[in-house]
């Protein structure tokens, strides 16, 4: 007010008036002049929702046709450009199956959170497709998992041991992410989402360096994010085994030649166990009953190292770090902090209020926290149990949970090359043989 | 070497685990799209929260920032000459009209003299980054006529909105996504 | 397609359509493998070279683009200030005696003009670069995009063509060791874990938890506790005693009304007319009497002893002293207590049975009416300009104590309590996020139940006087808040200088700004210390000299009030009361000013001078504390006597 009287005068006597007033009253114009109208900008249309549902379906319906029937790894390549074309560039990455996964955890969550049917269809019809077809999401329709495929140009093995350990990751990732999310704490999928920045072409300076260091280490090693970070991921891996139709190699007429072992980059196809069963059954059986044995231990210690955890994940919380910082100014009257305590104190507020409702929201952290060890205590587990266990392969089968359904082993198959051609396999075998100067 | 009695009963098994997880997804997807019926949202600045601290230009994923800045030239604007959102803020004895006093980074604020000392401003959205200059200084000494909204025409729709988590006054939150605007159309809320 | 580049001529046998490029690769032969090796290495290494030259570049802008901002730059603002320091120049000269001559005054002003040219033109050119930078980014991208396609399909043909032949044949069966392997996977699933609790246990130990303050999560109000009836020398009190009797600060409620009764309007100090009795004052103080029964208590001190008097209200006898505290210099500081404030600015209140004082230096005191100390407060020393002055308000048994002493609203040292009068617990403390003020609570017994209102800098807030909790808030006050707010059905008044006067409704909960304001002016009349006195049709804000009169429910009407007197040479200090239908005013000078509510007080001249149509009664000497009104006896405070007005 006084500024605004001080200002008046300054301006001249013509304002003060009106000034005083509070505002500058609207003129009357003798001329003519239409006040334009007050018109909010254009909505994006309702219909994008369909259309990307419906691109959705189609790829992945594509994608099973070409993988599983057509066999045709051309076809797959073609379908995951357009892929990375439509759901990337054009639809900007947003709304993603991978990130879906966080709006339905915070839908169940108390935050009051309502799920788009948009979002529940990105969930669930990849979920629905894992477990008629396979992976074929992945391996088609993903714009992820396609700017990554793209990139692979020279594959390198990684040693089945390290493939195990970092594979973990995505479990504890999507623990993470999923009590996050539920807590309403933070979208760290999409937060962390190194490709999407290449999609907008534009994003947070430290994220696309990140993203392209990811995107070059994709060219060696096939889907770094795929098989390593990704939670969406993590739960197809789960859900494969169980699928109707997946990736299988011409079971009866294999020719052994390994060429599909090599071919694939991720590492995806085992090769037959020998049949002598293991020298050493006691120890074996050992390991396996100290791994059953471990398993509550395991989620007793994490579940007690996220409990500790709990109050410094609470700083994720837009009012936990409002409260430490109005604390902070409490005690220190001449400590100014930045616009969030300034808009506080404007408000009016009350501080006690404030710091009640942060410690309950770092309760609720504390649990979740809880919950999140205790998840990869047993992801930990399971993990070890599984590694204890040996199955018994009598010839080269793509493994059903690492497999995307990239259609890779069809194209350096020679059974699948004789199948096209409709030359005889053996000469084919001969042939390659000669050139690689094998005997 | 597994027998083929072994086989069927894993197949079995494999069935059995394969409904059972069909009828999860999609009983757990029906339930939550059924639980919220409520409307779908979409991101919005209140700008009656809003502090006009010039976030909104730098947190956008987009580059320029889908924040725009609105006019509300029907209700609230005065038509100043001296226009505390077009011009920079009183600083001493200096204040004209020439190029240097011109506030907005990008040229945004079209300005046209209508009559006798009145002036009409219009946004030009294409151009503007959502810097919240001109709301400033508008709402701090001026009739407070303009303000920030999300431009949904541009927004992207990201599920962490990155402005949202950067506002320090939380004025961006989901509104409806059937009425995706919280226009100015009074100094006070309504 | 990079499957496409190996079709060659050469290649007889490679089958047609979908050849794999695994297997067909392996039968180009060497020579011509190798040109188209170079050819795609080649294309490679230049898309390769322009993505990370593009690359380089794009990144510089984005970087730029964000830390620069076009309007701030080194170039414009350099120019700035030789603008100007041109502008200054030119200014210097105008205000110069002498006049330059025309020629130099020409050249300043060429000056300036090619000056502002240059600053036009660099603005225009940053402008121009600025969004030449934005296409180029928006280019950029593409072009970016571009050669990264070109460079994933030149560089994946060259390392199909570079590839070794895959190795045939079945796989050694004895080589594979199935247990090693488990053993292997094993261990790296014991090192995840280890990494993983690694993890966890950085996060624990991470010194980057901000500590939240402790709060009690029992925040059930304490139950009060009604004693009427408390220690030895207590005696049973209601509330129509209080009210007709001058318990505090404006009277019962605090909102400068006093029980209707018929008093005095005329009598002289230098003559001893209607004079009853007349006492000098042991020690100064701005603070008026309470009385109650037969006592009157009020407080004095000159900066280094603090004391609480008791007089015989009938007969002006002092009955006791008692000297709350001293010490060897001032609290306040002297600098800072104005002779206006002084160190005893605040008034007591009583509950009948107790009195309790206030002091600047954040005492608080509650005496028994024999003067024996019953408990003692102390509250931080207000970080303020002119000291702590809020009078006390009691209500219900109830000691209301507004600590509005915050230099900053950040800091949150302002708050609003109330206190057991008989053991001075505290039942209730309520933060106000407010800095200092001056002005006193009053009660308001609105149709929606009773509330305490307390005006500050920025807020007024209303608590509920059992639980503390606030009612509802407006902001709308700066300054240095002095005057404290009136009430009348149900509407709250109040007003400073350099805000507004506006009138507030006590039926809404919560941040009442945007709902509350039944009207408002901005006029120049508003108070800086005199408080506001609202009666059922009209409200009064004095300033100065002058006395405005608004009506209630409407407020100014076009801007103009009910009527509005001013006698430039007469200075109000003490707050207006109401009783029965007169208003009281008294000036600094000593001369009670009274006019019946609904009358007009307008001006006349008296021998040139300016005078108000006002009933006048003079005291003799300068007075600044408020009268107080009790059982048809007027009580003034003087600067060095106190006055009893009334008949025996």
């Amino acid at each position: 007010m006084m500024k605004k009287v001080l200002l008046s005068i300054l301006l001249g006597g013509a304002l003060v008036g009106t000034a005083l007033g509070g505002e500058f009253p609207r003129p009357k114009f003798t001329v003519p002049y239409e006040f334009p109208r007050l018109i909010a900008p254009p909505v994006k249309s309702a219909a994008w929702s369909y259309i990307d549902t419906a691109a959705l379906v189609l790829a992945m319906s594509v994608g099973a046709y070409l993988v599983l029937k057509r066999r045709s790894r051309r076809g797959v390549f073609v379908l995951v450009a357009l892929s990375l074309l439509y759901f990337g560039f054009y639809r900007k990455g947003c709304v993603c199956a991978i990130g879906s996964i966080q709006n339905v955890a915070m839908s169940i969550g108390p935050n009051g959170y309502a799920l788009p049917w948009v979002v529940a269809a990105f969930f669930a019809l990849p979920l629905i497709f894992t477990l008629f077809f396979g992976r074929v999401f992945c391996g088609t329709t993903c714009p992820l998992g396609a700017i990554q495929d793209v990139v692979l140009w020279k594959a390198v093995r990684v040693p089945g041991w390290l493939e195990k350990g970092l594979g973990l990751f995505p479990f504890m990732y999507l623990g993470l992410a999923v009590v996050a999310a539920y807590l309403g704490a933070d979208y760290l999928i999409c937060r962390y989402d190194p490709f999407v920045g290449f999609f907008r072409l534009s994003g947070p300076p430290h994220m696309l360096f990140l993203g392209g260091v990811l995107l070059a280490m994709c060219v060696f090693v096939g889907r770094t994010y795929c098989r390593f970070i990704c939670p969406y991921g993590a739960i197809l891996r789960l859900l494969s085994p169980l699928s109707r139709h997946r990736v299988t190699i011409t079971p009866k007429e294999c020719v052994d030649c390994r060429l599909c072992e090599q071919g694939c980059p991720f590492g995806a196809i085992r090769h037959p166990t020998p049949v002598a069963p293991s020298k050493n059954k006691e120890r074996d059986r050992t390991i396996l009953l100290a791994s059953i044995v471990a398993m509550p231990a395991l989620v007793a210690l994490f579940a007690l190292l996220g409990r500790l955890a709990g109050p410094t994940l609470s700083g994720l919380d837009f009012n936990v770090k409002l409260a430490g910082l109005v604390a902070m100014e409490q005690r220190d009257g001449n400590l100014r902090q930045g616009d969030e305590t300034k808009k506080f104190w404007d408000s009016g507020a009350s501080p006690e209020e404030l710091a009640i409702k942060a410690q309950d929201i770092r309760r609720r952290f504390t649990v979740g926290s809880m919950v999140f060890g205790a998840w990869v205590g047993a992801v930990i587990g399971m993990s070890f149990l599984t590694a204890s266990i040996r199955r018994f392969r009598s010839g080269y089968t793509a493994d059903a949970g690492t497999c995307v359904a990239c259609a890779r082993c069809y194209q350096t198959c020679p059974v699948e090359h004789a199948r096209r051609t409709g030359r005889d396999v053996n000469e084919i075998v001969a042939e390659m043989k000669t050139s690689a100067g094998v005997n | 070497m597994p027998d083929s009695a072994d086989i069927t009963r894993r197949d079995m098994l494999a069935r059995g685990l394969r409904i059972g997880a069909l009828m999860a997804a999609s009983g757990v997807t029906g339930a939550l799209i059924a639980k919220g019926h409520a409307a779908e949202t979409v991101w919005q600045i209140d700008p009656f929260k809003c502090i006009q601290c010039g976030k909104c230009a730098t947190n956008c994923v987009l580059n320029p920032s889908a924040v725009k800045c609105q006019h509300n030239a029907e209700q609230l604007c005065g038509y100043c000459r001296k226009c505390f959102g077009y011009f920079r803020s009183y600083d001493g004895n200096k204040f004209d009209e020439s190029a240097e006093s011109q506030m907005c980074p990008v040229d945004a604020i079209e300005r046209r003299h209508i009559q006798g000392e009145h002036f009409d401003y219009h946004i030009n959205t294409a151009r503007c980054i959502g810097c919240a200059k001109c709301v400033k200084g508008c709402t701090i000494d001026g009739n407070q006529s303009l303000f920030l909204q999300i431009d949904h025409s541009r927004c992207v729709g990201c599920n962490r909105c990155s402005i949202a988590a950067n506002c320090p006054s939380q004025a961006i939150s989901r509104v409806p996504i059937s009425q995706p605007y919280i226009l100015k159309r009074s100094r006070a809320r309504a | 397609m990079p499957e496409k580049t190996i079709q060659l001529p050469q290649v007889g046998q490679t089958p047609v359509g979908e050849g794999g490029a695994g297997c067909a690769s392996a039968h180009v032969t060497g020579s011509a493998r190798r040109q188209w090796w170079f050819a795609a290495a080649g294309v490679a290494a230049v898309a390769s070279a322009f993505c990370l030259i593009l690359a380089v570049v794009l990144v510089r802008e984005l970087l730029r683009d964000a830390r620069e901002n076009p309007l701030a730059a080194a170039r414009l603002t350099a120019i700035d200030d030789r603008i100007n320091a041109a502008e200054k120049a030119v200014k210097d000269m105008e205000a110069a005696d002498e006049e330059p001559p025309a020629a130099q005054m020409q050249a300043k002003y060429a000056a300036l003009e090619s000056l502002r040219a240059e600053y036009r033109h660099a603005d225009e050119q940053i402008r121009k670069e600025f969004f030449e930078r934005r296409r180029f980014m928006t280019f950029g991208g593409w072009m970016l995009l571009g050669g990264a396609i070109v460079l994933a399909i030149s560089l994946k043909t060259a390392f199909k063509l570079a590839e070794e032949p895959p190795a045939l044949g079945p796989m050694d069966m004895s080589r594979a060791q199935p247990a090693r392997a488990a053993s292997f996977a094993r261990w790296a699933v014991v090192g995840c874990a280890v990494a993983a609790a690694a993890t966890l246990g950085l996060v624990v130990f991470v010194p980057g938890t901000t500590p939240l303050p402790k709060v009690a999560t029992d925040r059930s109000v304490r139950p009060t506790t009604d004693r009427s009836v408390g220690p030895t020398t207590t005696r049973p009190v209601t509330e129509d005693m209080l009210a007709k009797n001058w318990i505090g600060f404006r009277g019962y409620m605090g909102i400068g009304v006093a029980a209707p009764r018929a008093v005095l309007t005329d009598w002289d100090g230098p003559s001893g007319k209607n004079i009853l009795w007349k006492m000098p004052v042991p020690l100064p103080g701005n603070n008026s009497p309470i009385i109650f029964e037969d006592r009157l208590f009020m407080t004095g001190s000159d900066g280094l002893k603090r004391e609480v008097y008791c007089f015989d209200a009938n007969t002006g006898k002092p009955i006791w002293t008692k000297l709350v505290s001293k010490t060897e210099k001032p609290v306040p500081d002297e600098e800072i207590v104005n002779k206006g404030t002084g160190w005893a600015p605040a008034t007591m209140a009583t509950d009948g049975n107790r009195v309790m004082a206030m002091f600047p230096t954040g005492e608080l005191v509650a005496l028994d009416i024999e003067g024996n100390e019953l408990w003692r407060k102390q509250y931080d020393v207000a970080d303020n300009s002119y000291g702590h002055a809020s009078s006390l308000l009691v209500w219900n048994n109830r000691l209301i104590v507004q600590l509005d002493i915050g230099k900053t609203t950040k800091t949150i040292k302002s708050c609003i309590l109330a206190l057991d009068t008989t053991t001075g617990n505290e039942i209730w403390k309520t933060p106000r996020p407010v800095i200092q003020s001056w002005a006193s609570p009053i009660v308001a017994k609105t149709p929606s139940g009773v509330q305490i209102i307390a005006a500050g800098n920025p807020w007024i807030a209303a608590y509920d006087p059992a639980s503390g909790k606030e009612i509802w808030k407006y902001k709308g006050f700066g300054g240095e808040l002095a005057p404290s707010p009136g009430y009348a059905n149900g509407l709250v008044y109040m007003g400073v200088e350099t805000s507004d006067l506006l009138a507030i409704r006590t039926d809404l909960k919560g941040d009442v700004n945007a709902s509350a304001v039944v009207w408002k002016t901005s006029e120049a009349y508003l108070p800086d210390i005199v408080s506001i006195l609202a009666t059922d049709d009209f409200v009064f804000s004095i300033k100065g000299g002058r006395i405005v009169c608004l009506d209630a429910k409407t407020g100014p009407k076009n801007d103009e009030p009910v009527w509005d007197c001013d006698v430039s040479e007469i200075d109000f200090k003490a707050s207006p009361i109401l009783v029965g239908d007169t208003v009281f005013v008294l000036d600094t000078d000593g001369v009670m000013h009274m006019f019946k509510v609904n009358e007009k007080v307008t001006l006349t001249k008296v021998g040139g001078k300016d005078v108000s149509t006002s009933r006048k009664a003079k005291l003799g000497e300068g007075c600044l504390a408020t009268p107080a009104f009790a059982n048809g006896r007027i009580y003034l405070r003087g600067e060095k006597n106190l006055y009893c007005i009334g008949t025996k």
